[in-house]
């Protein structure tokens, strides 16, 4: 019977791999609007880095000659109170802002990572211990808390993004830990511990991969979350400031000035917006495209 | 059948040519395509065929309950009470007051078909209410009726439970009740029992049947089990790729079988009353793709009888064979009878009786902590298994049966040391494994390795086939590096019957056989003499279940030692494969024998009656057998009975089983019971 099944089991092949991937992208970027968000990130991260290049001018060289002017060829978006290109301040507040939601989201999703999974793979005292402090620390809302955080530690990029990892953590051990309950209950993870495998390498090599789509999904959400929660610190005063761009401490600033030059708090409020709506929609088609129940169809 | 009054030939639903297609991205779905069946007036027809085949669909579409869209009902007529059920609106007064009240369903999960929000009170009454027009007290006195009539103990009590407060068979027998409320023309059950236990799938069938005979209705059962269809129904359509390709009556087909794919079905299935010498004669292949199929045979890529004339020919049309039986193939296929396609050449192995078992279980016991309230203190315990004794030869298969909820599992994971038991000792090639250090243990328990039910959950759905077969290599440091590690794994793949080029794929990209011989292939890797097969072949289709079955014996064959601890609930799936059988009941073996003598002379009232619900497929002698069922249902292990724990259900029980707890006792050579009065 071998030989016959084995005749039977060949005859289609093809490059799995590489057409799992073409679906994921091909339902990831069914709607369009994802498509949108993604190059929308993609451009944003990409004047980021490529700053000193795209930017028409220098974002700290005050100009009082051209102080709070309206958009013009010269100036796109206006200039603020110092006569800084408003455009210029919101590539370089970029960078800012994005590192904060990078790397607030890397701080927050390890931890929160390893917290979840410790917790949901042990399960018992450990998880009462890890998820009730978890719960502690999510009665107090995010915004107070980082502020808390950040007022206490001072301003400054480095420590906003400590004050936003530690704020956030409890959104990733949650999930983690919800993943890792029901993760370690599949017969791939009794199998893998039935031939003699290790709680360490269990945890590491099956439970914690199997757990990470859901944890993508969270990550993109809470990117444009972090990229807010910076402009509310930076805009109360405790985040980044002055000759430091970042889109909260702008908006912050032109606060003062709406009624002389509108523009000064609405372009980087429109940034935070955009960028904020884009890393959600990117977040939405995630959760399409890693969606187990369109995997495996075909 | 018994005379009556009734029109016997008069269709209480017609179908012709329906045809029912779902639209889906990949290309267009034909799962019902030109399928005609009718049903008489009282009769109990059976839809058999293998997942996929376009059963449900072709049922569902008589209801017009598919989606539409992507269900899209492209021809065809569905006659009943002399109108075109699929003239009428999809959701329109006329088609929901046939749904539930002239026409109602029975489905597979009575877990999930009921609303776990309201009350079974509840859900009774709104169709007596909708359909019958009756009045909130009228209909609760006519639903707590009809609960008792269908074997609901304290029926006025449990009108006030949740759907979660009842077991799965007593779902069903709410399920057949509610079915059953609104005086039904036709009842269409949709694999009623699949999810049920045998002693529990012979109630409720028994009930069903006995109900649709009361109550003058019509009968459809789809099944994919052939022993079914053997015991209660009159006739059968055998559906395959969307098309109906046989049809008839029971006996004609069974006794007659013309088109090769019930041949096939009916040589993949073991057979309760199959001789010593038996091995089954597997379909090749697996089912098709239902998307763009081509019109002509589609049986055609699996088909042992296939000739030139198959392909070319655009459609298959039914031939009519004889009497009211038809079948959809070219070749007037002449087989040898079922009973001599499956002789085997070849013994099987005689186990050494005098050999060394290679696992001792001395009073294996294991207990689960119950653990309440906030501070999670332990309140009781479960005895899962409670003083367990067995051994197992080198080289056998032993085979261990039992409902759910008897411990199988339990004692499976014990042995592969899953679960650390309680008490008690498992001897392994000398040494005690359940007081090992994990360190020494290791190395030794390698040697004992596990397959799963589900093939779906026990692989990781991340890993290549090639990444989850090396994994214990990995583990134990077995190979040397990368050559020799990939020289093994196309070796083992070998072994199971999967093309080495298909190491580098995923689980998904597998089908559900070809996932169960990677999950075969991972438990060789070790080179293991101990294999616990946890109910292997449960949940894959006929002819793929008989492949795997022959793929364990192959192996047994082929590789000298190894030896299988086979836990299934089906019997005859244990009783083909083991060479000895051990029955199980809440935590503790009743009866220990080798195979035929299991089927022949069962000592044990429960392994008696376990073997008289499940029903053998051939109508001939299931007339002949006695079809009475145990009565009753596995007690919980929270709350055992005092002394023996089956006298509650027992046929014999007196008062000595009440009070004393029976112990294995070996009554002849190689023959051991509990039970006083064996």
């Amino acid at each position: 019977m071998i030989s016959t099944t084995l005749a039977a089991d060949t005859n289609e092949e093809s490059s799995p791999k590489h057409s799992r991937l073409n679906r994921f992208f091909r339902v990831l970027f069914k709607r369009k609007i994802v498509l949108v968000s993604a190059v929308t990130v993609v451009v944003i991260v990409f004047s980021a880095v490529f700053a000193p290049l795209v930017a028409p001018y220098d974002p700290y060289e005050p100009n009082f000659l051209a102080r709070l002017q309206k958009p013009s060829w010269q100036h796109p978006l206006g200039t603020d109170s110092l006569g800084r290109d408003t455009l210029t301040r919101i590539i370089y507040g970029s960078r800012a802002s994005l590192q904060v939601g990078f790397m607030a989201v890397f701080v927050a999703s390890s931890i929160g990572m390893v917290l979840g999974l410790v917790a949901g793979y042990f399960g018992g005292i450990i998880n009462t211990i890890i998820m009730r402090s978890i719960d502690a620390l999510m009665s107090i809302p995010m915004m107070v808390l980082a502020l808390a955080i950040a007022s206490l530690l001072g301003g400054g990029l480095l420590n906003v993004i400590i004050a936003l990892g530690v704020a956030m953590v409890p959104a990733y051990a949650r999930v983690v830990c919800a993943q890792a309950l029901s993760v370690k209950q599949n017969d791939y993870v009794t199998a893998f511990r039935s031939i003699g495998a290790s709680h360490l390498r269990t945890l590491m090599l099956r439970v914690a991969p199997n757990c990470l789509p859901p944890l993508f999904i969270v990550m993109t959400m809470q990117m444009g979350i972090a990229i807010l929660v910076e402009a509310g610190l930076s805009f109360l005063g405790v985040g980044i400031s002055d000759p430091e761009a970042s889109w909260g401490s702008m908006v912050s600033e032109g606060y003062a000035y709406l009624y002389e030059a509108p523009f000064l708090s609405f372009a980087p409020g429109i940034a935070i917006i955009l960028i904020v709506f884009s890393f959600n929609m990117i977040g939405d088609g995630l959760r399409d495209a890693l969606d187990p129940k369109l995997r495996g169809v075909i | 059948m018994k005379a009556e009054r009734f029109d016997k030939t008069k269709k209480v639903l017609d179908v012709q040519n329906l045809r029912t297609d779902f639209v889906t991205d990949y290309g267009l779905v034909k799962a019902v395509n030109g399928v005609s069946y009718h049903v008489n007036e009282q009769e109990i027809v059976a839809i058999v065929g293998e997942s996929g085949c376009g059963k449900s669909v072709g049922l569902l579409s008589a209801l017009q309950l598919i989606p539409v869209p992507p269900g899209k009902f492209v021809s065809g007529r569905i006659m009943f009470e002399g109108r075109d059920l699929l003239r009428l609106k999809q959701n329109g007064t006329e088609m929901r007051s046939i749904r539930g009240s002239k026409i109602s369903m029975i489905f597979q999960e009575p877990m999930s078909s009921l609303n776990p929000g309201l009350t079974i009170g509840f859900q009774m009454t709104e169709g007596l209410m909708l359909h019958l027009k009756m009045d909130r007290k009228k209909a609760n006195k006519k639903a707590i009726e009809l609960l008792g009539r269908v074997g609901i103990p304290d029926a006025e009590k449990r009108m006030n439970d949740y759907a979660h407060q009842f077991s799965g068979g007593m779902l069903q027998r709410v399920m057949i009740a509610m079915s059953i409320s609104c005086n039904p023309k036709l009842i269409i059950a949709d694999e009623p029992t699949t999810a049920l236990d045998v002693t529990t799938q012979a109630q409720v069938l028994e009930l069903l049947c006995e109900m649709v005979r009361e109550f003058r209705a019509s009968l459809i059962i789809v099944t994919h089990n052939l022993g079914v269809v053997a015991r209660y129904a009159q006739r059968l359509y055998v559906m395959y790729a969307g098309r109906v390709v046989e049809s008839g009556t029971s006996k004609e087909i069974f006794s007659n079988p013309q088109h090769p794919y019930t041949i096939g079905l009916l040589g993949s299935i073991p057979r309760l009353d199959d001789s010593d010498d038996a091995s089954l004669v597997p379909i090749k292949g697996a089912p098709p793709n239902l998307i763009d199929l081509p019109d002509s045979c589609a049986f055609y890529p699996r088909c042992s009888h296939r000739t030139d004339a198959c392909d070319q020919s655009r459609k298959v049309e039914m031939r009519h064979v004889e009497g009211e039986h038809y079948a959809a193939c070219h070749a007037d296929v002449q087989v040898k009878t079922i009973t001599e396609l499956k002789k085997k050449d070849t013994q099987k192995r005689p186990i050494d009786k005098k050999a060394e078992p290679l696992v001792v279980i001395e009073d294996l016991k294991m207990q689960f902590p119950i653990r309440r309230g906030l501070l999670q203190r332990v309140v009781g315990h479960v005895n899962a298994i409670d003083g367990i004794n067995l051994k197992i030869y080198p080289g056998e298969t032993l085979g261990l049966v039992g409902e759910s909820g008897s411990g199988k599992t339990t004692l499976g994971r014990c042995i592969s040391r899953i679960y650390e038991p309680t008490g008690g000792k498992i001897w392994f090639e000398g040494q005690d494994i359940v007081k090992l250090p994990e360190k020494k243990r290791r190395s030794l328990t390698r040697k004992i390795s596990m397959i799963f039910q589900d093939p779906y959950g026990s692989l990781d759905p991340r890993q290549s086939a090639a990444s989850i077969v090396g994994d214990p290599l990995k583990i134990h440091g077995l190979v040397k590096g990368g050559k020799e590690y990939k020289e093994r794994i196309e070796e083992l793949f070998g072994l199971v019957g999967l093309h080495p080029s298909m190491m580098g794929r995923v689980p998904h990209e597998f089908s559900g056989g070809q996932r169960q011989r990677i999950g075969v292939a991972r438990s060789l890797a070790c080179d293991s003499s101990l294999i616990i097969c946890d109910e292997p072949v449960s949940a894959l289709d006929v002819s793929i279940q008989a492949q795997i079955i022959n793929l364990f014996v192959e192996l047994q064959e082929g590789i000298s030692g190894l030896t299988y601890l086979f836990i299934a609930h089906d019997l005859s799936v244990v009783k083909h494969i083991s060479s000895r059988i051990a029955v199980m009941y809440l935590g503790r073996i009743v009866e220990v024998t080798d195979s035929k003598t299991i089927y022949k002379d069962p000592l044990h009232p429960y392994t008696q009656s376990l073997l008289a619900s499940i029903p053998i497929p051939d109508p001939f002698i299931e007339q002949k057998r006695d079809h009475s069922v145990l009565q009753g249902e596995i007690p919980s292990p929270l709350n055992p009975p005092a002394g023996c724990t089956f006298h509650p259900r027992c046929p014999i029980a007196d008062q000595k089983c009440k009070e004393g707890i029976p112990s294995l006792a070996t009554v002849r050579e190689n023959h051991e019971v509990a039970c006083f009065k064996a």
